[in-house]
């Protein structure tokens, strides 16, 4: 799978389900999530819940840390470990 | 000297310890002498730009020291500080400074760009704080006072004239009538509960304090309280990493915290995310759980994993600042949940029935709080607050005037109470108090939308949450996605409903009133036939 389409993918979900992300004007790949203040606890797992079933994936507890949600871009590639991860 | 006002925490600890550590957040230091410093320099500048005793001065920036010193330096000006959440939409902020006719904002440059557009050029803030900023490019229809002229301020202590029946903060919690409502806080009622707290856990200026409550939840008050009366060392985790239970369970470890005061929501997920596993507590002695009601399953895990720990359950509500503490038997054993107590401090619960008679043993009734920890009242809602605060014959003979909690309280055999639910809809969500009526309210502002109703609902992965059944007006057409960004725009986050259900109508008993069971067991069919 492509990177930027699974940042669009995620994109689309954050747009759809997390109300914080929805306000924003236009939200970009790099926009700092965490700083936003787009996530709080429970979208926070919503968010992991979304990446596993929709890509298929087990997001292993290392990833949760704010390195891997800091922005799209982070997620997409914590998505992208963890498919490569099962290709191997 | 015993303290009269809740700044006289602080000048106390700043006597006793000016060199020990009073916060410490991510490589930052400081020390008493220093932090009372910080508070002293905003409350010098607010009072320079004429906030007076008795007026409002809101806080609505992200967690940080600078954020918890405003908190001190608001009181030492002898204003009441107004805690808001960092989170929320900027339409309830907006909302709230001008309910209370805030005289002072401090805020972040980040919150001030959002605000400034839909802040009215007619407002009523004499001024504008940013503690964090340096820039002055930022516009505002008040006068802007950056970290540069702040430090420029003398740090000479200085106190005002109050009473300790004089305004300290004000809580704003979900209202039921439609929109959030001010609960103003006494300061002899803040002191009453840190003595008290501090009577069951005898903290020590070596302990360390986990600092992971939000600062607009009224559970806050222990870190930023008990921290100072303790000259303890408070260690507030970055919001960032407070979404992180795992990464927040490193940082207790590696900074060998002595005591936390969490909702147990925040352990389990530690627990799960493996946070237990490979850190070292041994420093903890203490956890507290407040702001929302645990599992006994919940409980027992933690206690399993912190055999060394002294755990305590807690009894607590926004218009009286009780804190019931319990400690939980050590081996843990099976113990009822519900039980509230033992009760200890100037106050006094009652138990009494729709008419305000007493309930005799085995009955329930509604908890009544009486004593000098009761709120004043609700911020410019004089008669929810004569609803709320009402004079009481709890025994015969005697009138005093007391607090009805709406939490309905069975009076057990042996004197003892237990919790039996909630006399109204209020449901606690993470320690956040959400009124359902409150999102039905939002939710029927839009055009499209006839009638709503709000529930809880409760997620295996996701813990409570709010879910909505709505009834479109005439034939409009509903999309769900547009009535949750709606609800976003004026609503936290949690208060948002998770799912939304369109139905052709709310079911109602014979007597016209809402069957919420029904409603309840129709979406519930729903979900089960999805699945």
């Amino acid at each position: 799978m492509q990177l930027n389409a699974v940042q669009e993918e995620i994109r689309n979900f954050l747009l759809s389900s997390v109300p914080a992300a929805a306000q924003l004007q236009d939200l970009s790949i790099d926009d700092p999530l965490l700083e936003l203040g787009v996530f709080d606890s429970s979208a926070m797992v919503e968010t992991v819940v979304f990446c596993e079933q929709h890509f298929d994936i087990e997001i292993p507890s290392e990833e949760l840390k704010p390195g891997s949600f800091a922005s799209i871009r982070a997620i997409s590639e914590m998505v992208l470990r963890a498919l490569d991860r099962l290709s191997a | 000297m015993k303290a009269q006002l809740v700044p006289d925490v602080l000048m106390a600890a700043v006597e006793q310890y000016p060199a020990r550590t009073a916060i410490v957040m991510g490589e930052r230091v400081v020390t008493y002498a220093e932090f009372d410093a910080m508070a002293t320099k905003v409350a010098r500048s607010l009072v320079r730009y004429g906030v007076r005793p008795g007026d409002r001065v809101a806080l609505w920036m992200p967690k940080s020291i600078e954020a918890i010193a405003a908190i001190w330096g608001i009181m030492r000006a002898g204003a009441a500080y107004v805690p808001l959440d960092a989170t929320a939409p900027v339409a309830r902020i907006a909302g709230i400074i001008c309910d209370c006719a805030a005289s002072g904002l401090i805020t972040s440059a980040r919150n001030l760009a959002m605000l400034t557009p839909i802040l009215a050029d007619e407002n009523p803030l004499r001024g504008v704080w940013l503690p964090e900023a340096t820039a002055s490019e930022l516009q505002c229809a008040a006068p802007l006072i950056t970290a540069d002229e702040l430090e420029s301020e003398d740090a000479q202590s200085f106190s005002v004239a109050l009473k300790p029946g004089s305004l300290a903060n004000i809580q704003y919690t979900s209202g039921s009538t439609g929109a959030p409502k001010g609960v103003m806080v006494p300061h002899h009622a803040l002191l009453e509960q840190m003595n008290w707290t501090q009577n069951v856990f005898h903290l020590t200026p070596d302990d360390r304090l986990s600092g992971h409550t939000p600062l607009h939840s009224a559970m806050a008050s222990f870190d930023i309280f008990m921290s100072v009366l303790a000259g303890a060392a408070l260690y507030p985790v970055p919001p960032a990493l407070a979404l992180f239970p795992r990464e927040v369970a490193k940082l207790w470890s590696a900074e060998k915290l002595s005591v936390w005061f969490v909702v147990p929501s925040v352990l389990s997920m530690m627990i799960d995310q493996g946070g237990f596993d490979g850190n070292d507590f041994s420093s903890l002695r203490i956890v507290g759980f407040g702001g929302e009601r645990a599992t006994y399953d919940r409980i027992r895990e933690i206690a399993n994993r912190l055999p060394h720990v002294r755990l305590f359950t807690n009894y607590s509500c926004t218009e009286a600042k009780i804190r019931i503490l319990r400690e939980l038997p050590r081996p843990f054993e099976e113990i009822d949940l519900r039980r509230i107590g033992p009760i200890s401090g100037a106050f006094e619960l009652f138990v009494l029935d729709d008419d305000d008679r007493p309930v005799g043993p085995g009955e329930v009734g509604k908890l009544w709080i009486v004593g000098s920890v009761l709120m004043l009242g609700y911020w410019g809602r004089p008669e929810e607050t004569a609803r709320a605060l009402r004079e009481v014959e709890p025994e015969p003979g005697r009138k005093v005037k007391g607090y009805c909690t709406g939490d309905l309280v069975r009076r057990l055999e042996d004197g003892g109470l237990e919790l039996v639910g909630r006399a109204d809809q209020q449901i606690k969500i993470r320690g956040n108090r959400v009124e359902p009526s409150e999102i039905e309210a939002a939710l029927t502002r839009r055009p499209e939308v006839q009638e709503a109703l709000v529930f809880p609902q409760q997620d295996a992965k996701l813990g409570l949450r709010v879910v909505a059944v709505v009834v479109a007006k005439d034939d409009a057409s509903i999309d769900q996605a547009i009535l949750r960004r709606h609800c976003a725009e004026l609503l936290p986050a949690y208060m948002v409903p998770a799912a939304i259900y369109v139905r052709s109508a709310i079911p109602r008993l014979s007597n016209g009133k809402v069957d919420r069971r029904a409603a309840l067991i129709d979406i519930e069919d729903v979900q089960t036939d999805a699945t």
